[in-house]
Parts: structure tokens; sequence; C-alpha cells
């Protein structure tokens, strides 16, 4: 059978049909991305003269720490340092998704053994897959680059900035298929390489703190662009070091396959434990007990957000204070300068109403899944309405939405304080509650599509937040019209702290949320199960 | 008396494809009805529509008198086990039987333990290391803990090993004893045979059969003779190879292969013959049964 063209590329093709759609989408959307952010930097920074403002925020901590340090005035370079770390974790999220599918989810579900029962060595399947997902970033990678030659910046800068993403990706397709052999169950794969995805990226912000430590930067997948320098003095021999650890992560991935069995990890899950009788006695208190574990890692990531902007906030006041020409090149951020604390805050607060909108999202993606799985049959077998059953999921995304905003308005406003700024905690907790709109009307138009398309119940609504916090800020720049803009629920939200919260559109926000979930709920009543 | 499963025109299309069309269905309380038809008949399409997990194109159905659509009421009254079974694999056995009782509201504690007893289920254990068959088994437990008025079983043997479907035959059993309804869906002859009073044949999507077992294998023998038009071949006295054997001078006995001891020859060939017919005669209710809808295949999806 081997020599038989039909079974020679089987897993290739097969690992390509099951990641073609993904890896489509993620290319469409971070090469429009760059391309949308080109034309941005182009229109809002014409010439010489402003863009060598933006080179002094390389002594600006919150965006040094952040982004980076700008090195150039070229376009190209600009876009790499402005939008690169976005697009970086964006690609680290989608491969670690991605590989994790592939690599974990397949065998936990009992798939991969109709494979393995073919003429193919499980060392050699993961060989292949790994190579067709390291290839899928490399297709990524070259969309980015496209994107930018097209828009007219130089080709070497373009296909180089293009490969730090691939060594974004393939690095994190390299950690996923590690952590994939050493865990049993795909739910902990994703949650360990997520969290070394969180660590990468402290470790970058650490290393462009300050330029003593930007040595760090070579241990973290995210900061080897800064190595690189794309459109900069384009580093290419730097791109030796992600070629290496990719190649070491994926040897080793493959060295571990080989003595494991299939089916389990390295670590063991206990087979038999004490039954704990919490949270079985109704649909919502389950839903409270399948959830708890999620909403605490978000916590807990959400905490680590505030604390990071907390501590920001004093050091803002003073930077402004000795170079107010600062103040311009934040407002043109979209910040509003009249009180930088305040405005600082505002602005954090709403990157927070993006997670928090993902965030419900994902919730309602979960109840998506009890569907999906058909584990939602043994709960609608029995005398439980499925509006009862999906009210439960909806409830409680809201609760922990309001829950997590304190979260992140209190941890914010403990290191602030803690640091001598005087921001007070109604300023900072109103800023993020001032969000919780928002996240009611991305969670209610999950619901709606759960209702009435549940396939893309989570992707399109979470798209949608990303589209939504990116269109007030992009949307001026490119004269988009009003009608457009007005279409994201962040442009309806006031300046919070600084102005006060604008209850009438808060308002109309949940109420659109809540017809949207309430329409939903009835059309998912009223419709067919699906599956997967 | 109230029937307990009553459908009238049940229809469900997915597109252009015809899952179910027109069934008009009645069955009996206290009755053990079986529910057959080849892959793809729409068996299972039956038991959503039963169960409101899935909406009818057209027509009714109702469940002890309550109209599936009401589920809160109608799901009181049933206990539901499907062929392939997905649970929780982060709890325990033992959790997700309390959660399926909780939901269902009443469970007969003292039963629940000798269901997991007599079907040897080691409720200790995490769902995600239980194997299909121990999957099977927590869906069997939770669908008769409940005592249910219905029991809709649709497949519910697949991955159960022969010693704990002979259990399923009992607790079948004993449940039809004690008045309630079990519809048993599957497409294994055997297990219908054994436990069913009445049978539906279902096939590509329509109910072309309502009868007694009995009656179908009178039909089926009967339809065998019309094909042929010959009567079935007449019992031999001596199996052939024996006479065939050349004497060595002392007959060897012929032996029982159970028993071992020698049987007599006339003895055995009856009851070789006795096995011939009975082969035949199921082959032919197989045939009834499974047989013209392979004949006449037609692509269909298989609904879930």
């Amino acid at each position: 059978m081997s020599g038989n063209r039909g079974t020679r590329w089987a897993v290739e093709r097969l690992t390509i049909r099951l990641t073609r759609r993904s890896t489509l989408l993620a290319s469409l959307a971070l090469a429009g991305y760059a391309a949308l952010e080109f034309r941005v930097i182009e229109a809002t920074y014409p010439d010489d003269a402003a863009r060598a403002a933006l080179l002094t925020f390389g002594d600006f901590p919150l965006l040094r720490t952040m982004q980076g340090v700008p090195y150039s005035t070229e376009s190209g370079a600009l876009v790499a340092w402005d939008a690169g770390w976005m697009m970086s974790l964006v690609v680290g999220v989608w491969a670690i998704t991605t590989t994790a599918r592939i690599l974990r989810g397949d065998e936990d579900d009992g798939r991969a053994e109709v494979t393995l029962a073919g003429p193919v060595r499980a060392s050699r399947m993961l060989a292949r897959q790994a190579a067709v997902l390291l290839a899928s970033c490399a297709g990524v990678g070259l969309a980015v680059g496209l994107a930018l030659i097209t828009s007219g910046t130089p080709p070497v800068g373009a296909l180089l900035f293009g490969a730090t993403i691939w060594a974004v990706g393939g690095a994190f397709v390299g950690l996923t298929a590690l952590t994939a052999q050493v865990f049993a169950s795909r739910s902990r794969t994703l949650g360990v390489s997520t969290g070394l995805l969180g660590a990468a990226l402290v470790l970058r912000m650490t290393a462009n703190s300050t330029d003593s430590r930007s040595w760090l930067a070579w241990v973290t997948p995210l900061g080897w662009s800064d190595h690189v320098r794309p459109f900069g003095d384009n580093q290419a021999l730097a791109l030796l070091v992600p070629v290496l650890v990719v190649g070491g992560l994926v040897g080793c991935a493959i060295a571990l396959r080989v003595r494991r069995d299939s089916r389990t990890g390295f670590v063991r899950e206990r087979g038999e434990r004490p039954s704990r009788a919490w949270g079985l006695t109704s649909p919502l208190a389950f839903a409270w007990r399948t959830s708890v574990g999620t909403l605490v890692t978000w916590a807990i990531a959400l905490a680590g957000w505030g604390l990071a902007t907390g501590a920001l906030v004093p050091t803002m006041n003073d930077f402004v204070a000795a170079d107010p020409a600062f103040q311009d090149v934040l407002a043109g951020m979209g910040m509003n300068v009249s009180d930088v604390t305040k405005g600082f805050v505002g602005m954090t607060a709403t990157i927070t109403g993006v997670a928090l909108s993902v965030f419900a999202a994902t919730r309602i993606g979960a109840a998506r899944t009890e569907e999906s799985s058909t584990r939602l049959d043994q709960i609608a077998t029995r005398s439980v309405l499925r509006r009862h059953w999906l009210a439960g999921h909806i409830v409680l995304a809201l609760a922990s939405v309001i829950l997590l905003a304190v979260v992140a308005g209190s941890s914010t406003w403990a290191v602030a304080a803690a640091m001598g700024s005087d921001l007070t905690l109604r300023d900072a907790m109103a800023a993020v509650l001032n969000t919780v709109p928002v996240a009611v009307v991305f969670g209610g138009l999950a619901v709606l599509l759960l209702g009435f398309a549940p396939r893309a119940t989570v992707t399109v609504a979470a798209t949608g937040a990303a589209v939504a916090y990116l269109l007030p800020i992009i949307g001026p720049a490119l004269d988009c019209p009003d009608a457009v803009v007005g279409a994201s629920p962040f442009w309806h939200l006031g300046a919070v702290p600084i102005d006060a919260v604008d209850l009438t559109a808060a308002v109309a926000l949940v109420a659109i949320g809540a017809v949207f979930a309430v329409v939903g709920m009835l059309a998912f009543e009223r419709r067919d199960l699906v599956g997967a | 008396m109230t029937p307990a499963i009553a459908t009238h025109d049940l229809s469900k299309h997915f597109g252009s494809v015809a899952a179910l069309e027109g069934m008009d269905l009645e069955v009996r309380q206290g009755e053990t009805f079986g529910f057959l038809g080849p892959n793809g008949a729409g068996k299972s399409t039956t038991v959503r529509l039963l169960l409101h997990l899935i909406r009818p194109t057209r027509g009714s159905a109702e469940i002890m008198g309550i109209d599936v659509g009401d589920v809160e009421r109608a799901h009181r009254h049933v206990g539901y086990v499907a062929g392939d079974v997905a649970l929780w694999p982060q709890l325990t056995g033992t959790e997700t039987l309390d959660l399926l009782g909780n939901l269902s509201g009443h469970v007969d504690t003292a039963f629940r333990a000798e269901l997991i007893d007599r079907l040897q289920l080691d409720p200790s254990r995490r769902v995600r290391s239980y194997s299909k068959g121990n999957r099977q088994k927590i869906a069997l437990v939770a669908a008769f803990m409940t005592r249910p008025d219905v029991l809709l079983l649709d497949e519910p043997t697949s991955g159960l090993d022969p010693l704990m479907e002979a259990v399923f035959q009992s607790l079948a059993r004993e449940a039809a004893a004690r008045g309630q309804t079990v519809f048993l869906s599957s497409h294994i002859l055997d297990e219908v045979e054994d436990l069913c009073d009445r049978v539906g044949i279902l096939r590509a999507g329509k109910l072309v059969e309502v009868a007694t077992l009995d009656d179908l294998r009178a039909r089926a023998h009967h339809g065998r003779r019309d094909r042929r038009r010959r009567p079935l071949p007449p019992v031999r006295r001596r199996p052939r190879r024996h006479r065939r054997r050349p004497d060595p001078g002392r007959r060897a006995p012929v032996r029982d292969r159970l028993t071992g001891r020698a049987a007599h020859p006339v003895r055995k060939s009856a009851r070789a013959a006795h096995a011939n017919r009975r082969a035949l005669a199921r082959r032919d209710l197989s045939h009834l049964l499974l047989g013209a809808a392979h004949r006449k295949r037609r692509p269909r999806s298989i609904a879930r």
C-alpha cells in the first residue's frame, strides 16, 4: 500500500482538509488588517515630521512595553511596530487552537485511531501533520507579506515581516505539539499552551520595558521581530533562531510521541476520584459547575491585565508632564487627553470591553458545544425546557462578565493607588463597567446566532467584537461615513471616567442585546438540535 | 386507555430528503414494541421526533396523551437511551447519574443501586475513562432508574457484551411486566424477536408494516413458497456424510459436540434439520424486514 499514490499523501491531505478553512480565514484577516493598518499609518502620519514624534515613543513606557521600540519612520516599520504585536497574538492563538485540535483533539475524540490503523507510524503522522501546520503558518505569513507589498512597502521588509509572523505561529505550533504529548485532553493542552502564550507576552513586555533587558526578546517568540527589525535594518539572519527553535520543538514532540501510547499523555489523569455533589441539582447549577474553571482563568488573566495597566498610570502623568507634545499624538490615538490619568484608564477599559465581549461570546459558544457534542440530548430529554437551560447559560455569562469587569477595574485601581496615583476606585470601576453594555450586545448576538446559525455562534460574535473595537479607531482616519462607524457599539460609549456614563446609550445597548438574546432563545427552542 | 405512543402523519424532511414520511403508529401501554429497519431507515429520526429534539415537518405525536412539544410534561413519562451516548468526560459515573436524576425528578434510589450492580458498572470512575459499553450502561441506568412509563430505546445494546445484553433483556422484560411500555428501535432481529410482542418495520422513511412477530413469521414462510414455487427441501433422516463415510467394519459412534456422548445418528440429524429450518425461517424473516430495502437502495442522509 505504501507505494499507492492515493495513500502517500493521505495524512497531509487530510490535515490540509481539516485546517484549510481556518488558515484561509486567518490569512485574510491578518492580511486585511496589515493593509488597513498601512493605510491608517499613511493617512495619520503623512510626513516625516509627524513620524519623528512617533520615534520618541521609544521613551514612552506604556507603548514601549506593549509595542516595542519604534526603529524606523518607514510606513512598513510603523505597521510592524503598531500592529505587529496584535497580529502576533492573533497568529499565536490561531496556531494553538488549530494545533491542539489536530494533534490532540482528534486523538481525544478517537478519530486519530482511524488514521493510525492505516499504514502510518504515529511519529511519522505527527511529523507530517506538524509539517502541514507549519506550512499553513507560512501561508499566513506570506499573505501578510504580499498584502504589504501590494500596499507599496519594500518587498524585502514585507517578506521579513511575514517571516516573523510565521515564526510566532510556528513556535506555538511546536509548543502546542509538545504540550499535546504531555497532556491527554484537548482542553488541558489548550489551557497550558495559552498560558505559555501569556508568559511569552509578559517576557516580551519585560524585554521592552528597558534597553538593558532587550536580550530577553530572544527567549520569547513574540520578541523575535524586535531583533529581525523588518523594514529597519532587516536582520534576516536573526530568523535562524526561530527556525532552530521550531525544529527543536517539533523534534521533541516526535521523540515524545514515540514513547507514549495513543490516547494517553505523560501527565496521567486519575481515572477514579471521590464524587463531588455540588452543581448537579439544576441546569443553572450545572452550567455554573462546568464554567467556573474557565471563569477563574479569565479572572486571573484580566486581573493581570488590570495590574499591568494600573502600574503604568502614575508614570503616564509624569511622562506627559515632561513633554506636552505627546498629548497631540495620544489624542491622535483616540485618547482623551484633558485628564491623562482618566483618559488612559478609559482607553485601557475599552480594551477590557473587547475581552469581556469575546468572553461573553465564548460562554454562549460553550452552550453550543453542549449541543453539538449531543450532551445536551441527555438534558433536553428530561423535563427541562430548552429555553430554561439556555437562560441559565445566559444569566451565568452576564454575571461572569460583571464579575470580570469588577476584577479588572479593582486591580487597576489597587495598583495605581499603591503606586501613588490619584485614580479613585469609583473612576476605575466606572470605566470598565461602562463597557459591560457592549459585552451584553455581543453576548446577545451570540445567542441570536445560536438560534439561527448555530455553527457561526462564536466565530461571528467574537470577530464582530474585534471589528467593532477597530472601527472607531481606524474609521475616521479612512474617512468612513458615520453610519458605518456608528454600527460599532464602542462608538456610542462616552469617554468614561472623564465624562459621566451615558445612561441613554447604555440602556439602548443593553436593550439591543436583550432583544437579540430573547429572539435567539425563542429560535433555539423552535429549531432542531443539530450536531457539529 | 390512552396509547403510550401515538403519531399522526408524522413526517420529517431534511432539505429534499424525506427521513420520515406520514407515519401513523399507536403503541399500547405495557406493550413491548420493536421498531425495525435497516441503517438510515429513519428509526433514530422517529425517536428524536418523539423526544422533540427535532421538530416534525408535518404531523404530530403524543406520549401518554401529551403532545411531545410539551416537553416538561411529556418527558416526565420518558426514559431515553441513545445508541451513541455522549456524556461529560470530567464527571464521574456517580456525578452523571446524580445530575441526570436531579433533572428528571423522581429517582428510585434502591433500584438505581440494583441497576448499577446488575450491569456491573463502576460509577466511581471518570466518564473519560469509560469504554463505549460503560457509557451505554450509564445511559441505561439513567433511563431505567426513574421507572418511566415509556422507555424509548434507540439501539440500546450497541457496545454491550452478550452477558450485559442478557441483563438488558431481563431488565426490559421486568419493565414490561410492571406495565412500562418499551419502544425498542433496533436492527438486530434476535433482540427484537426475544423481547417484542409487535413490531413495526420502517423502510426508507416509511412505516411499511405493523404486525405481531407470529404473523410475520407465517407470512415470511408463505412469501418464500410463493417466490420459489416449491416446498422446503424434505428433512433428511440421516446426514449425507454419515452415509457416504466408508465403513471400516466398526462404525465409529457420532459424538454429540457438547456432551461428548455418543449421539444417535437419527436424533442428531433431526436436530440438525430443526436448526436448519429455524435458520431458514429466520433468514426469511430478516429478508422480509431488511432485505427489500437493500435491494432498492438510494442515497440517504442518516439523520441524527
